[in-house]
């Protein structure tokens, strides 16, 4: 992983594992969709959320540059002669993300509503888990809580709850990402597309 | 000498919303706004903020093109656009005032 793709994966894995409940189930799963689910996985999993990265910004106003050695890890480790590593303070990012949450029902509405407000984005005092490659350390960033706009409407003659929050994640990148970041081999697109609801057409 | 700093900075204000407006349509276009929509945006100042104007004709529309639906991919261009230019307004004032001060030898 690395730069983005880590913190997609992060954000992915904070929106993960919600479940709300309504009369025909006790334990309905929330899926998690990066960007528009196909249409057959759609109409099969309501309620959802969507995640889009919409904006990367160069954060200047906490830019510090410079060759950043340590032989301490910043003051916690007792130095040991001959055990320093040096590197170049990384370039800083702002992720901004647009999150969106679609369900049929009010009470799933305000359920996933309620539990994103009080434990993935509460304004800005959110952040966001992210594991280093190793599995080893895990950093933790802001995620703010940038607007929160409600856009319900009527889909197909029925009710559609949508909530679209706007977030960001402060990041960094090093001059070695780039080198490092995996690269596309494959392409995989569904040829044939199965369970499309009577109504649709397959594209 | 009484200055007032409001004539002065009228015609400067004036000058950002048309500059601003070209900004905002063209980064609109560049989403792949529609064209109608694109020519329908302006910016106004409002004490220190931005605000965007547009058709109400196109509201539904300009909603669906920024935050997206069940079937297209946000094209966000309001948010990013006033983000960015969020202090352009009391930076523009400060350094008209500034320069003002300097011509009129005040200092």
């Amino acid at each position: 992983m690395s730069f983005i793709l880590s913190e997609d994966l992060a954000i992915k894995t904070a929106l993960g594992g919600i479940t709300v409940v309504d009369e025909k189930n006790s334990s309905r799963s929330v899926g998690v969709w990066f960007s528009t689910p196909d249409i057959e996985s759609r109409a099969q999993s309501y309620p959802y959320i969507t995640i889009d990265l919409i904006d990367s910004n160069y954060a200047k106003y906490r830019q510090t540059s410079g060759i950043f050695r340590d032989n301490d890890a910043q003051g916690t480790l007792t130095p040991v002669a001959g055990n320093t590593y040096t590197y170049e303070i990384p370039i800083a990012w702002d992720l901004r993300y647009q999150i969106t949450t679609y369900s049929r029902h009010p009470r799933h509405d305000r359920a996933i509503l309620a539990y994103l407000l009080a434990n993935v984005f509460p304004a800005t005092h959110g952040y966001l888990a992210v594991p280093n490659d190793l599995g080893t350390e895990t950093s933790y960033r802001h995620l703010i809580l940038e607007d929160l706009v409600k856009r319900d409407t009527i889909e197909d003659g029925r009710r559609l709850y949508r909530n679209v929050f706007t977030i960001s994640v402060t990041s960094e990148a090093s001059r070695v990402v780039s080198t490092s970041a995996p690269e596309v081999t494959d392409v995989l697109i569904n040829s044939i597309t199965t369970d499309i609801p009577p109504d649709k057409q397959p594209v | 000498m009484i200055t007032s700093f409001n004539a002065y900075s009228a015609p400067l204000l004036s000058e950002i919303n048309a500059t601003l407006t070209q900004e905002l349509r063209n980064d609109a276009l560049a989403a792949g706004w529609p064209t109608n929509v694109v020519e329908s945006l302006s910016i106004t100042a409002s004490g220190f903020s931005l605000v965007v104007n547009y058709s109400l004709d196109y509201e539904t529309e300009i909603g669906d093109l920024e935050y997206g639906t069940q079937t297209s991919s946000p094209r966000p261009v309001f948010r990013l656009f006033l983000d960015k230019h969020a202090n352009i307004i009391s930076d523009n004032i400060a350094d008209s005032y500034l320069k003002y001060l300097e011509d009129a030898e005040v200092f």
